[in-house]
């Protein structure tokens, strides 16, 4: 990943936890991060959406008091999701916007798992339905927007929104 | 990828599974400071970030106060452009004296010494829920801290920066609060997610904690001083022969709402 990429990853995660996490979308937290690595993989491919996933997650790792690694593990969840789907898909708006809301499950359920694994608390159900429910929906709203933008970038001529 | 033998699915696997030994590396005490001083990195630019959106949000009201302005009257718009900045500005500093006029009152009523921070930035994606502050280690704060505003308790200072700390508020699920009803004297712990706190009650035959019923935390245990406000009472659960009994509250703060916390550096009881 290149040190222009990796700097608006930055950016993007600066974004999210002073303003974006202020503002949440029917009582649910945004996450335009997971968006943004499922299309950030769907369009670079496997390879670049670990890179993504690893890098925004630790990053947001460090602006939460979540233990390094628990968020970076969720979005390499959602970005193995977003890889599954891309090999079988085409990369239009509607299947992009399904995958986003999988992923988000996903996310969601791997920090339920870890919050599980470390003994944190154990989730209820209906909670991380709720969570899930909640990610899926801004996930599938936010990741058709940042396909044709993040398409571009990849150079990829293939994409049909 | 493409070109190496390794699948995709034997990739993900793998950085999976180096994550997850990191996770569990990163729970050891020998890497408390360690990582400590890594959030420490992200609190300048979380602060750089913070004053630009609040720069840029003055900047976007103006700039709407003005073309509403020039609608409704274009001979006036100088006069009530400047009655609204005018107006705008003594609501914020309404707003703020209302603040800092609670967190002084605390402070008065408290009696112990204190910090005063402002949020930085705010961490509420998943089943967590912290705070970053711009006060560190070099203005006194360290882990263990409980964290307040005028309002009622926050959380706790979970790690320390130079000049960042990072605060795990009530609404995280890892946290414990014990604490007691006011008018009914009933005592259980507190913990919290992002929907209402929860309170497990230890049953008091024929007594119940009504809605709108303050809790305070109760002391017990060391780790929070008693008598901070919790929330209040929603609903209350009673079973018969029940071992625990419980009851809905809602927080006293909001997570998203909070932009300036004291945290109490040393407390009277201690």
């Amino acid at each position: 990943m290149s040190v222009l990429r990796l700097f608006l990853l930055f950016l993007l995660v600066l974004l999210q936890v002073t303003l974006l996490d202020r503002l949440p979308l029917l009582g649910v937290p945004s996450a335009p991060l997971l968006a943004v690595v499922v299309v950030w993989t769907w369009t670079r491919g496997p390879a670049g959406g670990i890179g993504a996933a690893v890098g925004a997650g630790l990053l947001l790792d460090l602006s939460s008091s979540a233990p390094p690694g628990v968020h970076a593990l969720a979005l390499l969840a959602a970005a193995a999701v977003a890889a599954a789907a891309a090999r079988h898909l085409t990369p239009r708006a509607p299947w992009v916007a399904l995958t986003a809301a999988a992923a988000a499950a996903a996310y969601t359920l791997s920090l339920a798992l870890s919050g599980l694994l470390l003994g944190w608390a154990r989730p209820l159900p209906g909670l991380v339905l709720g969570l899930s429910l909640g990610a899926a929906a801004g996930a599938a709203l936010i990741a058709p927007l940042a396909l044709p933008v993040l398409g571009r970038m990849a150079g990829s001529d293939r994409l049909r929104v | 990828l493409r070109r190496s033998r390794v699948s995709p699915a034997r990739s993900f696997a793998l950085v999976a599974c180096a994550l997850l030994a990191m996770l569990f590396v990163f729970q050891t005490p020998l890497m408390t400071a360690p990582a400590a001083s890594m959030r420490g990195l992200m609190a300048p630019p979380e602060q750089l970030a913070t004053s630009l959106w609040g720069g840029l949000g003055q900047g976007l009201s103006v700039f709407g106060d003005i073309s509403s302005l020039r609608a409704r009257n274009r001979s006036l718009a100088a006069q009530n452009q400047a009655l609204q900045a005018q107006i705008a500005g003594l609501q914020a500093q309404g707003a703020e004296n209302h603040n800092l006029r609670s967190a002084l009152n605390f402070e008065r009523s408290f009696g112990g010494a204190m910090v005063a921070a402002q949020v930085i930035a705010e961490s509420a994606a998943g089943l967590d829920s912290s705070l970053t502050i711009d006060r560190g280690s070099s203005s006194g704060v360290a882990p263990g801290m409980v964290v307040v505003t005028g309002g009622g308790l926050v959380g706790i200072v979970s790690a320390a920066a130079v000049a960042s700390a990072q605060v795990q508020t009530l609404a995280d699920p890892r946290l414990r609060v014990n604490a007691y009803t006011a008018t009914s004297q009933l005592n259980g712990t507190v913990s919290g997610g992002p929907g209402a706190l929860l309170m497990s009650v230890i049953p008091s035959p024929g007594v119940v904690a009504r809605a709108g019923e303050a809790v305070l935390t109760s002391g017990v245990g060391g780790e929070f001083p008693r008598g901070i406000m919790v929330g209040r009472v929603v609903s209350f659960a009673s079973r018969p022969a029940a071992i625990l009994e419980s009851a809905r509250l809602a927080w006293a703060n909001h997570v998203t709402q909070i932009s300036v916390v004291l945290v109490l550096t040393s407390s009277p009881g201690r």
